[in-house]
């Protein structure tokens, strides 16, 4: 696995309307795609899912450092398809791989193009308490930080002479160990120092708080949800009423009975 | 020896981290690399183990460009110790740490055990070898790192700010490791703002501005002037402040760069005695 997959889920600020759309149409958008991922299990209808993300990326030019983040998933969807294969079907892993690809992407819409000030302005206004708004926002921000992290410590295990490239399936696996140590206890080291940091700056003290930014929904907004949740309730009836072509029920199967 | 021949490097978001550098560092040579923050120099010294392959140019390690050799092949040669030395600890003991950095450049499980004891011995870390790194003081944990690098015994040997956040014990502790390694004719290069240790250790200054080099020389030609505090972005030292003011006040008075801070005020007050004299 690449620290390539963390650059799907960092934010860089663009003027695009996928950024200018409210964090909670965003939300709505990612749950909806989730809700499609886990609900449909054959291979075309999640590769349709994947193609009607495309505008939302294309809208917000996130393209290429969605392609990225594919690349860094290369190694878990390898992983996928040989188990799978191995333990059920062809169909199956293929079927595991693209629904992976699109919760990764549905989530990857969402951090691309959401601040975490405004995850947590989002989540604030739906009446979720500010001390988890705030965690979720920090853990979200320190997504970048724990990428470059990553990459030092990788490149520190790399002087050492660790190959991170070479050996079967179960050599790599095991060759991140040396990794995802370090990187584990680090991460506690700061998620202490930094509650420690907290506490020192009254965290918590004041119960009723203000916001000096506030976001509001707009007709932009409203229009998306409810494209969204037409699109989802459309595809389920159409789907489960089979009123698709027939390619949106095709399996492997019906070519290769083996597999 | 290594040697740099017009070396650029670009990082993917487009900064120039190094700019058509070029320069020979001499097999068993201390230089000490200097600039301010993203001057270049980490970049500089990841190229010289493979970490970091130049967009243009070429590094020579004993003749072999890093360009064809992967990093692990890399790392048989040249010993890298991170600003962070948490980030290159992971085992369960100090031993088996050392016996990773081993096993990954294969060498024989029974050559192993004896390699582990002779550097943990010269390390000052026998009496630690079964304990979990993680559970080291800060100073150990670096004593650790240097450690699992050390084992591999390779020519050259790279330590990235290895004074940062040490005490005055743990800076002498990290200063007996690298002279041993000057003993013992190895290349010692270091990125390091500390200019005791430079003074009493190197004997090549590089100071990068831009990423390029903007001064390289012998220690003590690089120091005969205040500029270089400027240009390495370092805090001269009382010593050396001390020393650039006699020399201004009293130019003909020699004053070599080694020369400890008793020696000079005793030189300075006996000359200024006899200046004294000659007025009277």
């Amino acid at each position: 696995m690449s620290i390539d997959l963390l650059k799907g889920f960092e934010f860089k600020k663009k003027d695009t309307f996928v950024h200018r759309l409210d964090p909670r149409s965003k939300l709505v958008i990612t749950i909806a795609y989730s809700v499609l991922a886990l609900s449909f299990s054959n291979i075309f209808p999640l590769a349709f899912f994947i193609a009607t993300l495309l505008p939302f990326l294309a809208g917000g030019r996130i393209v290429k450092r969605w392609l990225t983040s594919l690349k860094g998933l290369s190694f878990i969807i390898i992983f996928i398809i040989v188990l799978n294969t191995l333990l059920t079907t062809l169909n199956f892993a293929i079927s595991m791989c693209l629904r992976i690809i699109l919760l990764v992407s549905s989530f990857s819409i969402f951090f691309m193009t959401v601040h975490p000030d405004e995850l947590a302005l989002s989540l604030l206004a739906m009446k979720v308490p500010f001390s988890f708004t705030f965690t979720l926002s920090l853990a979200t921000r320190f997504v970048p930080t724990l990428a470059a992290e990553a990459q030092n410590i990788i490149d520190a295990q790399r002087s050492r002479g660790l190959e991170l490239e070479k050996g079967n399936l179960l050599v790599r696996v095991k060759n991140m160990v040396p990794i995802l140590i370090p990187l584990i206890i680090n991460s506690i080291k700061r998620a202490f120092s930094i509650a420690e940091a907290l506490e020192s700056k009254a965290f918590g003290a004041i119960k009723t708080r203000t916001n000096y930014y506030e976001i509001k929904m707009r007709a932009r907004d409203y229009t998306v949800i409810a494209i969204i949740i037409l699109f989802v309730i459309g595809f389920f009836i159409l789907y489960f009423g089979n009123y698709l072509p027939p390619v949106f029920y095709f399996t492997l199967q019906v070519i290769f009975p083996n597999l | 020896m290594i040697e740099f021949r017009s070396v650029s490097y670009q990082y993917p978001d487009g900064q120039v981290a190094l700019h058509d550098v070029s320069i020979r560092i001499d097999a068993g040579s201390f230089v000490a690399v200097l600039g301010e923050n993203g001057a270049g120099k980490t970049t500089f010294v990841k190229c010289i183990n493979g970490l970091i392959k130049p967009t243009k140019g070429d590094v020579l390690v004993d003749g072999m460009s890093t360009r064809n050799a992967s990093v692990a092949q890399m790392a048989k040669k040249v010993g890298l110790v991170f600003q962070n030395s948490d980030n290159q600890l992971f085992a369960t003991s100090v031993r088996e740490e050392l016996d990773f950095s081993l096993r990954n450049v294969g060498i024989p499980e029974s050559k192993r055990p004896r390699i582990i004891e002779e550097t943990l011995t010269t390390m000052n870390l026998s009496h630690l070898k079964e304990k979990s790194p993680f559970l080291l003081s800060g100073g150990e944990r670096k004593r650790a790192a240097f450690a699992s690098l050390i084992c591999m015994d390779q020519p050259v040997f790279i330590a990235d700010e290895p004074t940062q956040g040490q005490d005055e014990i743990q800076r002498e502790n990290i200063e007996q490791i690298l002279r041993h390694m000057q003993e013992q004719k190895k290349t010692v290069i270091i990125i390091t703002h500390d200019l005791d240790f430079i003074a009493r250790l190197a004997d090549r200054v590089v100071i990068f501005e831009h990423g390029r080099i903007s001064l390289d020389g012998p220690v003590e030609d690089v120091f005969q002037s205040p500029a270089v505090i400027q240009l390495g972005h370092l805090s001269p030292t009382q010593e050396l402040a001390l020393k650039w003011i006699l020399k201004d006040k009293a130019p003909e008075i020699p004053m070599p760069f080694k020369m400890d801070q008793r020696t000079l005020i005793s030189t300075f007050v006996e000359k200024i005695k006899a200046r004294r004299g000659r007025v009277h």
